[in-house]
């Protein structure tokens, strides 16, 4: 049923360039696509395994500084540099997270919350110094690659995590959200299966990155910034936290939201309307979308 | 005599002052029924922790199956096939019931193929059937008490430690758990009990341990411990020679 949700919706939106040659609205779905990845990458550690992540734009940051950099200096093609971008994502994330998984609850968000920033800090230092390798010009001038590319890496991610999600490894992982000194009391080396999905959210954000880079035509210090962090979250939250599909709910509507009320009048006052929608629906579907309607199913 | 399957060698445990677990030795055989009773803080749930590595002991050793095991994490030992349940039941609450015991029965030490029958095999012999697809939190207490130990059981282990299985059961749910008990003993499972309800703990043990403060100060056949002047003192407090004045 998720898995089926998550090709319903590559589906979609491969249809959506058939339909439409339009560069605006391609560019809001290939936005909207890559949150939902992050989303489902936030998802698998935070929502899943209970291991609050306030620094997906870390992942998301060192993907895209990597694809950046592999072009630039080695010419290597746009699909490897992918590629080896979220593999670069979860080596990074692995001396991240190989120490600060073993914190719990506050301690590792706030460790989580400051990585990125200190090293988005460090970067905007490095440009002074040296202007040679940070900030990288890469150039991939083609939003059709761009969107491709989005939707492919939307696929992976959502069958792999909701795959993950809902299998024996997932329960694993849900029991360790739940009572995590009950998981070892079975025998369950949960700091094993922490990384596994801690490296699940980093390879797929770090790609995510690799991409957004290449849309952008540059990688900068603000690859780190906050949004990256905490809209996956927000968009989580409203979709349904732990659901895996709940992050591509979230990110359609808030994403959604935020970029075609660019269109009208009102665009001024988007993130305002953004910010009361999200609001508005945590109030009403407190376990989020996704949630309300399996519920009802019941 | 067959190689004992626990043996806990002068345990000691301190929290600043206190000695929770004093030079603590005892053995346990294979598929033995051993009882471990004394008044509230005379340090049984601590002396579970020592062994199943949830705390790391100041002093002493414990082996288990001839393999040093003394500071050992928890998921390491309860690898070797140590498993233990809680004086507070600690099921996952937000789990279904069936899920609960399946977790168990996935990381039972004995890498059972098919756990899935393992869990209904379980899950029927504590009644639990009918509750396999409810979550945990709706279940009531003498029900996640029995979750608890059908965790336990799922496990398989060669040694069960269970923190008051009978805390706050029916006669009739005291009845069924230890019905499971006896059916774990017989399928080749050595088991240590902590209990209060001391009555309903004697149908069950072969053997019992007494501790008071930390110390044992009594063990053997149940009707002898029971018996013994210390063990009674331990639970009931000491009589007061009226004549003198002092406590005896």
């Amino acid at each position: 049923m998720p898995i089926l949700f998550v090709v319903v919706i590559a589906v979609l939106l491969v249809l959506v360039e058939a339909v439409t040659q339009n560069q605006f609205y391609l560019g809001v779905f290939t936005l909207i696509t890559m949150y939902a990845v992050l989303a489902m990458s936030w998802d698998i550690l935070s929502g899943v395994t209970g291991y609050l992540n306030f620094g997906l734009a870390f992942p998301f940051g060192v993907g895209g500084y990597t694809a950046a950099y592999l072009w630039t200096a080695y010419k290597i093609a746009p699909v490897e540099a992918i590629a080896l971008s979220g593999l670069s994502a979860v080596f990074f994330g692995f001396l991240i997270g190989a120490p600060s998984l073993r914190l719990k609850g506050h301690y590792f968000i706030m460790v989580t919350l400051l990585v990125p920033i200190a090293t988005s800090e460090f970067l905007d230092f490095a440009l002074v110094q040296d202007g040679s390798i940070f900030g990288v010009n890469a150039v991939v001038n083609n939003t059709s690659f761009v969107y491709n590319a989005s939707v492919v890496i939307f696929a992976l991610t959502g069958i792999a995590l909701c795959a993950v999600a809902y299998s024996r490894l997932g329960l694993v992982l849900r029991s360790i959200k739940d009572d995590e000194v009950s998981a070892q009391a079975l025998g369950i080396k949960t700091a094993r299966y922490k990384l596994i999905a801690f490296s699940l959210s980093n390879l797929f954000s770090g790609m995510i990155g690799a991409v957004y880079v290449f849309s952008n035509g540059v990688a900068s210090p603000t690859n780190f910034g906050l949004l990256f962090s905490a809209l996956p979250v927000f968009m989580c939250a409203l979709g349904g936290i732990g659901t895996i599909v709940g992050g591509v709910i979230g990110a359609f509507i808030l994403e959604g939201a935020i970029d075609f009320l660019r269109i009208s009048y009102i665009q001024d006052a988007r993130l305002l309307i953004s910010a009361t929608l999200l609001v508005v629906i945590l109030l009403f579907f407190p376990k989020g979308i996704w949630g309300y309607v399996r519920g009802e199913s019941k | 005599m067959s190689e004992e399957l626990l043996v806990v060698d002068s345990l000691t445990k301190r929290f600043g002052g206190l000695v929770a677990v004093n030079c603590v030795s005892f053995k346990i055989g294979d598929n033995e029924i051993v009882g471990l009773i004394g008044p509230n803080g005379a340090g049984k749930t601590t002396l579970f922790n020592l062994i199943t590595g949830f705390l790391k002991p100041d002093q002493g050793k414990v082996i288990f199956c001839n393999k040093d095991i003394t500071g050992k994490s928890p998921a390491y030992i309860s690898k070797l096939g140590l498993a233990r349940t809680f004086q507070i039941v600690r099921p996952f609450l937000n789990l279904k019931v069936f899920e609960n015991v399946l977790l168990a029965a996935m990381f039972s030490w004995k890498r059972e193929k098919n756990p899935q029958d393992v869990v209904e095999g379980v899950l029927r012999q504590l009644g639990l059937e009918h509750k396999a697809d409810v979550k945990a939190t709706q279940l009531t207490h003498g029900e996640l008490k029995r979750l608890g130990v059908a965790q336990a059981i799922a496990l398989k282990p060669r040694l069960l430690l269970l923190d008051e299985p009978f805390g706050g059961l029916s006669l009739k749910e005291i009845e069924i758990v230890s019905e499971a008990i006896k059916w774990l003993q017989k399928s080749g499972t050595s088991i240590l009990i902590v209990e209060h309800r001391v009555r309903e703990l004697m149908k069950l043990v072969g053997r019992v341990i007494a501790l008071d403060q930390g110390y044992v100060i009594a063990s053997g056949k149940p009707e002898e411990v029971v018996n013994e002047k210390r063990v009674i003192e331990a639970f009931l407090g000491r009589g007061i020679d009226f004549a003198s004045g002092r406590r005896s």
